[in-house]
């Protein structure tokens, strides 16, 4: 294998397959980097056998078709570091020659046979959907996911087609549930469990592209094609708790606040809100205040009042700060509507204006 | 051979032909699945796996296989579903205790059971022996041992938990069989609907009857729905004759259903009928211990959990409130409470009670003692007297908040502290003396019951 490429769009690559790459793996060609020339492009490839992840970087001058497993952190070291425009890669058996015009290297790689191919989907079904609309729903849900393993179907997005054209993609942890739907050109039914830390790396990959995504998948796995990159992973079996029915459909108390001003204050009260998290909510309709109370007993208090729209009773109530400010941020609204419904019940945060989005959280127990 | 003994035989093959990371990369977690007709299902953890074998070890896998079983002809891989590989066990970081969950969350959906009510977490006490027994004999037998099995009592007894662990448990027991847990009311619901929409009526109806388990909770709300009873009877008549378990909980005895259908009155008495009643106040303090063991950092003092245990006496529900308030509190303060502080709390968290005279009180204590009224405020010391002097001074404490000098007073001028005795005796005997604390429940009973009319 002889070629001349660029040098930024081959270091791209090797970070985008480096997260893949099995470091674990007894087989040590697992732990490396494929590269492999096809036609004018070389192929980065990476898997840890549960996902798969290349990437096609155009060649400048091709002189010799072939291939290499390289280990990854040194390769990627020298390549992003080396300075200057293009990198010439020459590899004979499992020897690996990295040039740059003012560098020359020289790395052990590992026998090129042990690695796999990226596996194909048959009889799967097919969407497609744009890059942009994917990353914005995957991002404003993907934290409400649950991070163990004892229950799979909660520590993955649900992601589901409906025959109108909307795809929705929803995450809880079973004390906060975040939904957001976007509509989509292709229409079709369909649903499947991404596993939450896989979609993390998923996205990762997409912030680096545009365009759109073809989309293959069966019950168990899911195959990305994009016209730079393909993408593979393990789906989870199982299915997601019917969700819908825990959210409410009528509401006590209903306020509609500046969500900066709403966002800060509760920032804020971070600072004292202690171990337990507990963020205290005041909400007096007559005078259209809601407060915020937080006291760690290390630390001291801490207390701020917000002009807002209320409608409804009054109420207090306690909820983890942490879990209402993360759901605040997807929002991204100049205002926000807080919608509570008693005790024991979640509070359901949106846009006043967008329903695309709604986020769910239950309250703490109190006195 | 089984499936299992040629594919260990043939891997042993297969791994002296390959180096040891090989063989643990490609031959981890694969299985035979089936075989038919000359060709082996093998299953493999993932699709890499999966088109590597394919691709690369076909052959081998073949002529090893062949060794062991000539008639093999082909091989065809799949990819395992998870359920088949082992599990990845990462504790779930806990957020504070005190967050609610979205409860509906948990329900298996197949089921309908919410994995999270077991026998291991339910207490058993004399009051609800015979229901857990006849519950634990169901799951172990369904269908045989207690068909149906009816369990009433009143709310917030722990019904619900007991059914759910009878789901969850048959489950574990017998993963085959298909078990259900309904409330009647959906139940119901689901009956008029198959009425209304003929076309659905019989997948509605096969639908129940298909289950081996069905466990119906507060089946008292089908009284009225002359309609539901009749396809009801039907139902659980398809179901008892295949041998099937039904699981009812009503909120009273069949016989005190009004509305029912005799026939459905009948059935429900058919099995066996356990009754839920009121825990006694060893079970109370046992739930209350068993709520706080392992959260030594909040955990009220013996004493406090006593008085707690004393004074909630209606149900679990209330009594799991109560502790919760007083957990609640002193977190807040960050320090345990006092006695004081507690009985507080629970006085303006526990339901008020009707207002009494104190006259009210001596009368009922009398009445129930069967002595005149007015040797309790004669100076006698004799002790069918005492004993309920005492226990009126008690109540007059207790339920009317009456101050010592009041009380010693209202007996014919006896000293204070032959009140506070009087009091301190009765609360440490109420701990001990069962035949006591019926007598207390009663008299109160009376007292309240009274007040009503």
């Amino acid at each position: 294998m002889d070629f001349i490429c660029s040098r930024i769009e081959f270091a791209k690559g090797l970070k985008l397959a480096e997260h893949l790459a099995d470091r674990v793996s007894t087989i040590p060609a697992l732990q490396g980097i494929l590269l492999e020339t096809n036609k004018n492009t070389v192929i980065i490839r990476s898997t840890d056998l549960n996902t798969g992840f290349q990437m096609t970087v155009p060649v400048r001058e091709m002189r010799r078709e072939g291939s290499a497993v390289i280990p990854v952190r040194p390769t990627i070291q020298l390549v992003s570091s080396a300075g200057g425009d293009t990198v010439h890669v020459e590899a004979e058996d499992s020897i690996v020659h990295f040039a740059t015009h003012t560098t020359t290297s020289t790395l052990k790689g590992y026998p090129k046979d042990d690695f796999p191919t990226m596996p194909k989907i048959k009889n799967g079904e097919h969407i497609s959907v744009p890059i942009e609309s994917f990353l914005k729903a995957a991002h404003s849900v993907l934290f409400a996911a649950a991070r163990s393993d004892i229950r799979p179907e909660i520590a993955s997005v649900l992601i589901r087609g409906f025959s109108d054209g909307l795809i929705k993609i929803a995450a809880t942890d079973s004390f906060r549930l975040a939904e957001r739907a976007f509509t989509n050109k292709t229409a079709k039914q369909f649903s499947f469990l991404f596993p939450w830390r896989r979609l993390g790396e998923f996205i990762r990959i997409l912030e680096n592209f545009s365009g759109s995504l073809d989309c293959v998948f069966d019950s168990q796995q899911f195959f990305v094609d994009h016209q730079n990159f393909s993408y593979f992973t393990r789906l989870t079996e199982g299915k997601f708790p019917d969700y819908e029915q825990v959210i409410p459909r009528s509401f006590t108390t209903e306020v509609t606040a500046n969500r900066t001003e709403f966002l800060e204050h509760a920032k804020l009260a971070g600072i004292f809100s202690g171990q337990m998290k507990e963020m205290r909510f005041k909400v007096y309709p007559a005078d259209g205040l809601l407060e915020i109370r937080t006291t760690d007993s290390e630390i001291g208090e801490h207390s701020s009042r917000m002009k807002a729209d209320i409608t409804g009773s009054g109420l207090e109530m306690s909820f983890n700060q942490r879990y209402v400010v993360e759901g605040l941020d997807p929002l991204l609204s100049e205002t926000v509507l807080l919608r509570f419904s008693g005790s024991g019940r979640p509070l359901v945060i949106q846009n006043p204006q967008d329903v695309s989005y709604i986020y769910l959280v239950m309250p703490m127990k109190s006195v | 051979m089984t499936n299992e003994e040629l594919w260990k035989l043939t891997l042993h093959d297969i791994e002296i032909e390959l180096s040891p990371a090989n063989f643990a990369t490609w031959f981890a977690q694969t299985a035979i699945l089936d075989q038919l007709n000359g060709k082996i299902m093998v299953g493999t953890p993932s699709a890499f796996v999966k088109e590597w074998l394919e691709n690369k070890y076909l052959k081998l896998v073949l002529k090893h296989l062949r060794t062991h079983a000539p008639e093999v002809r082909s091989i065809e891989f799949s990819i395992l579903s998870q359920s088949m590989l082992p599990p990845s066990k990462t504790p779930p970081p806990k957020p504070h205790e005190e967050q609610m969950d979205f409860r509906e969350l948990y329900v298996d959906k197949d089921t309908n059971l919410n994995p999270r009510y077991t026998f291991d977490t339910f207490i058993v006490g004399r009051f609800n022996e015979i229901a857990h027994a006849a519950a634990l004999a169901v799951t172990e037998k369904p269908g045989l041992a207690y068909n149906p099995l009816y369990i009433y009592g009143g709310v917030g007894l722990g019904k619900t938990h007991l059914l759910q662990s009878i789901g969850n448990q048959t489950r574990a027991l017998f993963p085959a069989k298909r078990v259900y847990y309904v409330s009647t009311e959906r139940f119901a619901n689901d009956i008029m609907f198959a009425i209304r929409t003929p076309s659905e009526k019989e997948a509605i109806k096969e639908k129940y009857r298909s289950f081996d388990l069905l466990i119906l909770d507060d089946v008292q709300f089908i009284a009225n729905r002359t309609a539901s009873q009749e396809e009801m009877f039907h139902i659980f008549n398809a179901m008892s004759e295949a041998s099937k378990q039904i699981v009812f909980s009503s909120d009273r005895a069949p016989k005190s259903i009004i509305n029912l259908d005799d026939r459905l009155r009948s059935r429900f008495e058919g099995g066996m009928m356990a009754d839920v009643v009121e825990p006694d106040y060893e079970t109370r303090l046992a739930i209350l211990q068993a709520k706080t063991a392992g959260k030594e950092e909040y955990r009220p003092a013996a004493d406090i959990l006593e008085y707690i245990a004393s004074v909630i006496q209606t149900n679990i529900r209330e009594l799991e409130g109560a502790l919760n308030t007083i957990v609640a509190n002193s977190k807040i303060r960050r320090r345990p409470l006092s006695a004081e502080e507690v009985k507080e709390i629970l006085s303006k968290n526990t339901k008020p009670r009707k207002s009494l005279s104190a006259q009210h009180i001596i009368k009922s204590v009398a009445q129930f003692y069967d002595v005149p009224e007015r040797f309790l405020f004669e100076k006698t010391r004799r002790k069918e007297v005492v004993r309920p002097r005492q226990i009126a001074m008690y109540l007059l404490r207790e339920d009317f908040s009456g101050s010592y000098p009041y009380i010693g007073q209202k007996f014919g001028g006896r000293d204070h502290t032959t009140a506070i005795h009087a009091y301190l005796k009765i609360s440490n005997d109420l701990k001990k003396d069962e035949r006591l604390r019926e007598e207390m429940k009663t008299i109160r009973s009376h007292l309240y019951e009274d007040d009503k009319s």
